[in-house]
């Protein structure tokens, strides 16, 4: 039928990750739900203030917050990555259901045809 | 390396400690074998997974890198990272603070850093979005998603045919997910209940996508096991998630009902298997009233049964294992003394086919036995003098035991109906399921090598069951015929009693020897000239003991003349004995010249075949190769023929697909022969491929019997 078991399977083993997906966002919200779990002061909408704290620092606070900004860009990259591939994955994965899900909606013609044409 | 002050090491440990958290999402982190080669080429960063001869001192791998208190080397390996992935350029702290364009504002840094970083993620976030559009639109459209994966999935529809008769269960659980899994009998119930609310929902939408996405859903619950609040509620928001464009989906949770099924079987074209009925079958009951029994192959659980029984059932072939079982253990302790007793006088009567069938022909139509009336009208039908012995029988039965073997035998007949709609078309020469016909041939065997009247019950029971024509075939001989498909019901209804009977006796203890027929003594045709050295001595082995058998018989039949000539000779005889009595020695002595007429034959075969030496026949090599050029001649044109047939039933498929009608209309259809055959020729599938597909399909003309054997 047209269940495509991956996805079925999916959501019991890595169930937050695929329910997260799917609210479509801009890489802005992207960048700030994914930042805000990082490191705060670095989001979007606080980049201003923490550019004013910037200012005002030291220079040793300055060069640690600045060490910690670029850090805080590594993880972001890596869990953007994280989340670009899964997105991809479910695309496909979505691909594959509406495929198949044609495919059984012509098998169950077919074989209703079948049904009513063979059995002599 | 460079070595740090005291102060400076401290600043560095506090700085790692306040950054543990991202530290430890950092560590997780593993650059692939190339990211790992350019670190160390570009970077001066090494690895021990890198090339011989290439290790370089210091940390080695990216989790010493950053646990590292040496900031150097924690930026270098991150700044390497970053530049390999095409990251913004970036620079050490060092540099940044004494970067001109950021002295009067540092928070510039941040921003250019971050700015074309969201701009590239947002070019591939709409880039894929972009894609599941364009799926979702494809998917909105039957036909265009079904053109879009036509080229991949030509099945062929004969094997595609195949499959849909060799399993009934997966019609009945028309889901690939649920096949393989244990069923038990209450979740088979949540099931159905789960799939109406389902399909109530399912019709407010687009029939076919909201079917499938239904059916989805319908697995995802299922997959739980249990359709109770809190899983639907789950699988709706998982839904949900993944269908956001969907209108949110509202499911009441099913009140489960314990015990008894409530409900019958949905009867949706996607929840419900065609064949299936909500009624189920009636077990009719002492006292009590008609029953729904649930139908589907969990939903009868086999009955509890003692060791004997189990063992004497499963003998039986798995299919009727249950229907036996069931039908044995519903009937009271008297029924079944009824059965084992008084059954025997009906294995008498339905001897003669005539009788049989108009014993239970009658007794299908009226669901009772036929009353005097009701025999004298069918006296046409079935001649008076099968009339007169059915009528014989049943008023030959004490009330008693009538009431109990007419409603046992109701039972029969619920039973094979039901057991008939599964059967429904077979035949042995339309088997193409070779485990199905070995089954037969089989049973046909046991029929032939019983030992034991009872054996012999079970198996001809088995056989009239699966529709083969008893009286006509010759198993011993190797042909077994079928019944046209009007006989099979009584056949169905014969077969049940006989095997029941036969259990039934058989748990009694009893061992009837098969009483050795005259028939033994026929000689056969086969001419001994033309047989084998084995062959003939095995024949002339048999005949021998069948002579030796039948002097004993015919010793015997002496004795019971000269003791029926000694009472005849008595005067005290009274008037009603001695007819009888003379009547019985004149089939005494008609039986003994049989047997002399047989014997002598018998003893001129033993002549024939001691005098004649036969052929020895060893095999050469030559026959063998010869057998097998042979074979695989027959295998060629067996894959000919296959493939012609499923050529044609694609044809046939192709037209009435073209032809759609209401499935009432189709019924008719399919009951009408002639018609059927006119108005697929005027659809432009002709007769004569019509009568090719049921001959080649029906086991005749040149691919006779079907069996690739090397004997063939």
């Amino acid at each position: 039928m047209c269940v495509d078991n991956t996805q079925t399977q999916n959501t019991q083993g890595t169930d937050d990750a695929v329910l997260l997906l799917p609210t479509r966002s801009t890489a802005a919200a992207l960048f700030d739900s994914i930042m805000s779990g990082i490191d705060e002061r670095f989001t979007l909408e606080r980049q201003k203030q923490t550019g004013e704290q910037l200012k005002q620092a030291s220079p040793e606070e300055k060069k640690r917050m600045i060490g910690d900004f670029q850090r805080a860009m590594v993880q972001y990259y890596e869990q953007a990555g994280e989340y670009f591939a899964l997105l991809q994955k479910e695309i496909s994965a979505y691909r594959t259901f509406v495929e198949s899900a044609a495919h059984d909606h012509e098998e169950s013609q077919a074989e209703e045809n079948l049904d009513r044409g063979i059995a002599v | 390396m460079t070595t740090k002050s005291h102060k400076q090491k401290k600043i560095l440990t506090e700085e790692s400690q306040s950054n543990v958290c991202n530290m430890q999402k950092l560590t997780s982190f593993s650059p692939s074998s190339r990211e790992q080669r350019l670190l160390s080429q570009q970077m001066g960063i090494g690895f021990r997974e890198g090339p011989k001869g290439q290790q370089q001192e210091g940390p080695k791998t990216p989790q010493e890198m950053i646990n590292t208190t040496d900031d150097d080397n924690q930026m270098k390996f991150m700044r390497g990272v970053l530049s390999i992935r095409n990251a913004p350029q970036y620079h050490s702290p060092d540099q940044v603070t004494a970067a001109p364009q950021y002295a009067n504002n540092p928070g510039q840094y941040l921003s250019d850093l971050t700015q074309p970083v969201v701009s590239a993620h947002d070019a591939k976030m709409q880039e894929l979005w972009s894609k599941r559009d364009e799926i979702d639109r494809a998917g909105s459209f039957v036909e265009d998603v079904a053109s879009m994966t036509a080229r991949e999935k030509p099945k062929l529809v004969g094997e595609r045919t195949a499959k849909w008769n060799a399993s009934k269960i997966d019609r009945e659980i028309n889901f690939k997910r649920l096949r393989g899994k244990p069923v038990t009998r209450d979740k088979w119930y949540e099931w159905q209940h789960a799939a109406k609310d389902l399909q109530a929902f399912g019709e407010r939408r687009d029939r076919m996508r909201t079917g499938q996405l239904n059916r989805n859903m319908f697995m995802d619950v299922m997959s739980s096991g249990v359709a109770d609040d809190r899983n639907l509620n789950e699988a709706a928001l998982r839904r949900e998630a993944r269908y956001p464009t969907e209108e949110p989906l509202v499911l009441t949770p099913v009140d489960i009902p314990v015990g008894e099924p409530q409900q019958p079987m949905p009867r949706g074209p996607q929840f419900a298997p065609p064949e299936r009925t909500a009624k189920g079958f009636i077990l009719r009951e002492q006292g009590e009233e008609a029953k729904g029994i649930p139908m589907g192959p969990e939903a009868q659980p086999m009955p509890e049964l003692s060791p004997e029984m189990k063992q004497l059932v499963t003998d039986l072939p798995p299919d009727v294992q249950r229907p036996v079982a069931r039908l044995i253990d519903s009937m009271n302790p008297t029924e079944k003394k009824v059965l084992e007793d008084a059954g025997g006088k009906l294995t008498e009567l339905i001897k003669n086919p005539q009788n049989r069938d108009c014993f239970f022909r009658l007794f299908t139509e009226k669901g009772r036995f036929p009353t005097a009336e009701e025999l004298k009208a069918a006296e046409g039908r079935f001649g008076p003098e099968a009339v007169k012995n059915v009528s014989d029988f049943i008023k030959g039965l004490p009330a008693e035991q009538a009431a109990i073997l007419e409603r046992v035998l109701g039972n029969v007949r619920d039973i094979a109906q039901e057991h008939q709609r599964k059967t429904e078309g077979y035949s042995l020469a339309l088997e193409k399921n070779p485990a199905k016909k070995a089954k037969i041939l089989k049973y046909a065997k046991r029929f032939t090598e019983a030992k034991t009247e009872e054996d012999r019950l079970i198996a001809e029971g088995y056989l009239r069951m699966e529709g083969v024509d008893v009286e006509g075939s010759d198993f011993a001989g190797g042909k077994v015929e079928m019944l046209p498909t009007e006989g099979r019901f009584i056949g169905l209804i014969v077969g049940f009693i006989q095997m029941t009977m036969g259990i039934l006796r058989k748990l009694g203890g009893k061992k009837t020897p098969i009483e050795r027929e005259i028939a033994s003594l026929q000689v056969p045709d086969k001419d001994p000239k033309t047989m084998t050295k084995e062959d003939r001595e095995k024949e002339l082995a048999d005949d021998r003991k069948a002579l030796s058998e039948g002097k004993t018989k015919e010793a015997k039949l002496e004795t019971d003349i000269k003791g029926l000539e000694a009472k005849l000779k008595d005067d005290k005889l009274d008037e009603k004995t001695r007819p009888e009595l003379t009547k019985r020695l004149g089939e005494v002595k008609k039986e003994l010249s049989d047997l002399q007429a047989a014997r002598a034959k018998m003893e001129q075969r033993i002549k024939d075949l001691e005098e004649t030496g036969g052929i020895p026949a060893p095999e050469s090599a030559e026959s063998v190769s010869e057998k097998m050029t042979k074979f695989k001649a027959r295998l060629a044109k067996y894959k000919e023929m296959s493939q012609e047939v499923d050529k044609l039933i694609e044809q046939q498929t192709t037209i009435a697909r073209q032809h759609p009608m209401p499935h009432e209309e189709w019924d008719r259809l399919m009951n009408n022969p002639e018609e059927y055959k006119t108005t697929l020729a005027e659809w432009g599938f002709p007769v004569a491929s019509q009568e090719r597909l049921q001959l080649l399909t029906s086991g005749a003309g040149p691919d006779e019997g079907l069996s690739l054997s090397f004997e063939a």
